[in-house]
């Protein structure tokens, strides 16, 4: 019975019934045969014993009365009984009184015990039985019988064993047929089982056939497949309420980006809002703040504009008004002239500071009523026709001009004449202004002034509005004011109108500005002529003399040093009327001194002063510098640049010769004084 | 008791044995006394032991206790010797009287008698005797050369030199008495029918 044999029901059932009816077998047969062993040695002892008995009681009387024949006659009695091997009586006395013996048995007839008693050896079942006759002891019965156990047992297992082989056949037999009633229903229900597993058909049931074990197992299959289909079904149930959920929550968190996109949409717009707002407000700061610088420049230009012919006008009234100068009567009119023109400018500059101021602040007033041009034309033809005369410059007006435009009468005036001052002031000697006046559409009209002066380039007209700024015109011999333009460019925006320029250098500009028209337009032909500002030079070349080179752009001013300068024998003066000739100048002709504007066209003082600096040739002579920027700071910038002294303009003379002398010696000391200095008196 | 029971075994085991080697010398008739002697002692021995064979009928004892009588007739030596054997014994639980009777009616009532024997000497006249207790429930027991007379109930021979004995069972059972079937296998011959 080995358990690895038994794979299936069938052969673990065969088994179980085999093992259990052997076992059952051979329990039965074991306790049949000992219980049978045991009642044949029980039935021997008693047998045994009965026939002791009985022998002794026969044999009593033979003992009695010594009747040995009697004695011998019950003993061979024995002879029908095979078991008894040998008997024998003894007599009270022990001694031996009756024997027998089976055939081809020899018995030593051992000496009886006092008592009875019986004892097997072997195969020999031995008994001692005194015989009591009356109460009296009269002898002893003696026998030894076969005690066949062995053979017993032998035939006991032959018969077992034939049982056992006829049961174990016939359990087999019937086992075989019963174990099917058993089998059967499983191997259905596992049948089935693997169909459920294999088609995941829970709907299937397994058929009850019979009311045991089998039948349960059944019923409970099918309530476990019962059990099984409602479970399924629940969790496909709820797979499906998962699967729901799982679609609201997706719903939903899309619905929360959407949520979130919308909002970090509005987060950008309204950052977007801020940045647009800071960059305005920026701009706004920056607009400020180039207004104020723009403020800041303009003082600090008009204090400049306004100290120029201040300068003009109270050095030649110092040379006029001093006693140690004898003037003649002529130098005294050019002195007068001088001065009077310097007044004059002032006082143009001042008006149209005030003018602008108004502009600026708002409190001009415009009365805007329909003018007709060519009345516009003529007056300021007229006004303008002799200082283009005095330069050679013709002046060309369109011709029946009837255009009307929307504008204030005296400020058109104003405009027209500034342009056409400008035209002729900056135009070339013998040069032309041509003056157009024509429609743009049917509301405007455009005047324009051509003139055929250097022209501007595209710096020079970006920053053609801004106060004070001549475009480099502030060496030339015309006098401006650099506030002409700012003023009409306002006051044509105030009549809602636009000025603009188109220039081309070498050839010459054209300004121009357009109105709202009313009607009509003529033409007024005009004359103009320009003017260039020329070089002046030194008075000869005397070598004895040491030389002062000054770099002045204003003519007054370099007049007023000259006219200095011409008291003082031992010095000749060179004149320069920009940073970069005088630089030129510096190096070809070894200057004592040098004498430097700070606000010139193009190099600026500063500028020339380290060029000079830098060059070995130039480096030791030492700079005065001589400037209208008289605030405090402007000063002490000079002093740091390297100037030897600065000197503000308006220019005292005194101071001016003191500082002049101071640096010709201490040109001396750097240079070994190969010339000689001589001081004013 | 045991030594009761052991002491007469012995004796007779003794007196067998003293038999046996007298049966030898048999032939010798110098010897005849001896010969009567054991024959004499055998015979009391077994009149003892018949008792125990015998059973009588109901109501002859009075009691358990009751004494058992065995009457001597005609034999001195016997009687004595049968006092001698008997003498602190028991049959079946009664103890043992001998009487020795003298010429007198043995059948008297006022002897009581359970076992009644005739010695030899008394032959002539055995059948007179035998027929006077007839009637009565007494175990008769007899000597007689001519074997078993009427009225006796066993009858002592000698058989190849040794004491053996005959019975009649019919005669005893007239008597009311019951013979045990082992006296009567012992008995040297039965007799089945009354004479």
């Amino acid at each position: 019975m080995m358990p690895n044999l038994l794979h299936t029901v069938r052969q673990k059932l065969l088994g179980v019934i085999l093992f259990t009816t052997s076992t059952a077998l051979i329990i039965a047969l074991g306790a049949f045969v000992a219980y049978n062993l045991r009642i044949y040695r029980e039935a021997l002892i008693s047998d045994m014993t009965t026939q002791a008995d009985l022998l002794g009681h026969m044999t009593a009387p033979a003992l009695t009365f010594d009747d040995k024949q009697l004695a011998m006659q019950n003993l061979s009695f024995f002879q029908t009984r095979s078991t008894v091997r040998a008997a024998a009586i003894y007599k009270a006395s022990g001694n031996l009184f009756a024997t027998y013996e089976a055939k081809g048995e020899k018995d030593v007839f051992p000496k009886p015990p006092v008592k009875d008693a019986i004892f097997i050896e072997g195969e020999n079942l031995t008994l001692f039985k005194r015989i009591f006759n009356d109460g009296e002891f009269v002898g002893t019965v003696y026998l030894r019988a076969d005690y066949a156990l062995a053979n017993r047992v032998f035939d006991y297992l032959g018969i077992a064993a034939v049982v056992m082989i006829v049961a174990m056949a016939i359990a087999l037999v019937f086992s075989i047929r019963m174990q099917r009633a058993v089998t059967q229903p499983i191997l259905s229900i596992a049948g089935i089982a693997r169909e459920v597993v294999e088609q995941r058909n829970y709907s299937r049931r397994a058929e009850k056939t019979s009311d045991d074990e089998v039948g349960m197992l059944v019923e409970s299959f099918n309530d476990m497949l019962a059990e099984i289909e409602r479970r399924t079904r629940e969790l496909e149930n709820s797979n499906l309420e998962i699967a729901r959920e799982v679609r609201e929550r997706g719903l939903a968190q899309q619905e929360v980006m959407r949520l979130n996109t919308e909002l970090e949409t509005r987060v950008l717009e309204r950052t977007a809002q801020l940045e647009e707002a800071n960059q305005e407000l920026a701009q706004a700061k920056a607009v400020a703040e180039k207004a104020n610088q723009a403020k800041s420049a303009f003082l600090s230009s008009m204090s400049h504009e306004l100290r120029t012919p201040l300068n003009a006008i109270l050095g030649f009234t110092q040379l006029l008004a001093s006693e140690t100068m004898t003037l003649t009567p002529e130098k005294r009119q050019e002195f007068t002239a001088h001065i009077l023109k310097a007044g004059k400018h002032l006082l143009v500059l001042i008006n149209e500071v005030l003018d602008l101021a108004k502009v600026e602040s708002g409190t001009l007033t415009l009365s805007l009523e329909p003018v007709l041009l060519s009345d516009i034309m003529a007056e300021c033809r007229e006004m303008i026709q002799p200082l283009a005369n005095g330069r050679n410059i013709r002046l060309v007006f369109p011709q029946d001009e009837k255009s009307h435009v929307v504008a204030d009468r005296t400020r058109l005036k104003q405009i027209v004449l500034n342009l056409l001052s400008n035209a002729v002031k900056y135009n070339r000697d013998g040069g032309t202004v041509i003056i157009g006046c024509s429609p743009t559409d049917s509301e405007r009209v455009r005047i324009s002034v051509q003139d055929t002066g250097a022209g501007l380039n595209a710096d020079q007209v970006e920053h053609l509005f801004q106060p004070f700024n001549r475009l480099g015109q502030e060496a030339g011999a015309e006098e401006g004011t650099g506030i002409g333009l700012v003023v009409t460019k306002r006051l044509v925006e105030m009549m809602s109108g636009n000025i603009g320029v188109t220039s081309t250098v070498g050839v010459g500009s054209t300004f121009w500005i357009e109105l709202k028209s009313t009607n009509g337009v003529q033409y007024v032909a005009a004359d103009s002529n320009a003017k260039r500002i020329t070089h002046s030079n030194g008075n000869g070349s005397d070598t004895t003399k040491r030389t002062l080179l000054y770099v002045e752009d204003n003519p007054a001013n370099l007049k007023l040093v000259q006219e200095i300068i011409a008291f003082r024998t031992d010095l000749r003066l060179l004149m320069a009327a920009d940073g970069s000739l005088g630089i030129e100048l510096a190096r070809a002709h070894q200057p004592a001194v040098i004498l430097m504007d700070i606000n010139l066209p193009g190099m600026s003082g500063s500028q020339a002063l380290q060029t000079l600096r830098k060059d070995p040739a130039t480096s030791h002579i030492p700079v005065i510098a001589l400037s209208a920027n008289a605030m405090p700071h402007d000063v002490k910038k000079g002093l740091a640049a390297g100037f030897f002294r600065y000197l503000t303009k308006p220019i005292d003379i005194e101071e001016f010769l003191a500082a002049l002398d101071s640096a010709l010696e201490s040109a001396d000391s750097a240079h070994g004084g190969d010339e000689n200095s001589k001081e004013l008196p | 008791m045991a030594q009761l029971i052991h002491f007469p075994v012995r004796l007779l085991a003794f007196c067998l044995l003293l038999a046996m080697s007298l049966n030898a010398l048999s032939a010798r008739a110098e010897v005849a006394d001896h010969s009567d002697m054991i024959e004499l002692q055998v015979k009391a021995a077994f009149l003892y032991k018949f008792g125990s064979y015998v059973a009588w009928p109901a109501g002859e004892f009075s009691n358990a206790s009751s004494p058992l009588t065995i009457g001597v007739l005609g034999a001195e030596a016997l009687a004595d010797q049968l006092a001698q054997i008997t003498q602190g014994r028991t049959i079946n639980g009664h103890p043992i009287v001998v009487r020795k009777l003298q010429g007198e009616n043995p059948g008297s009532p006022d002897n009581d008698l359970n076992v009644l024997f005739v010695g030899r000497s008394h032959n002539a006249h055995l059948g007179a005797i035998l027929a006077a207790v007839k009637g009565r429930p007494i175990l008769t027991v007899t000597e007689s050369d001519e074997g078993l007379v009427p009225g006796s109930m066993i009858n002592f021979v000698i058989v190849d030199g040794k004491v053996r004995f005959e019975v009649a069972p019919e005669m005893a059972s007239r008597e009311n008495l019951l013979i045990s079937a082992r006296l009567l296998a012992a008995a040297y011959r039965v007799s089945l029918r009354a004479s």
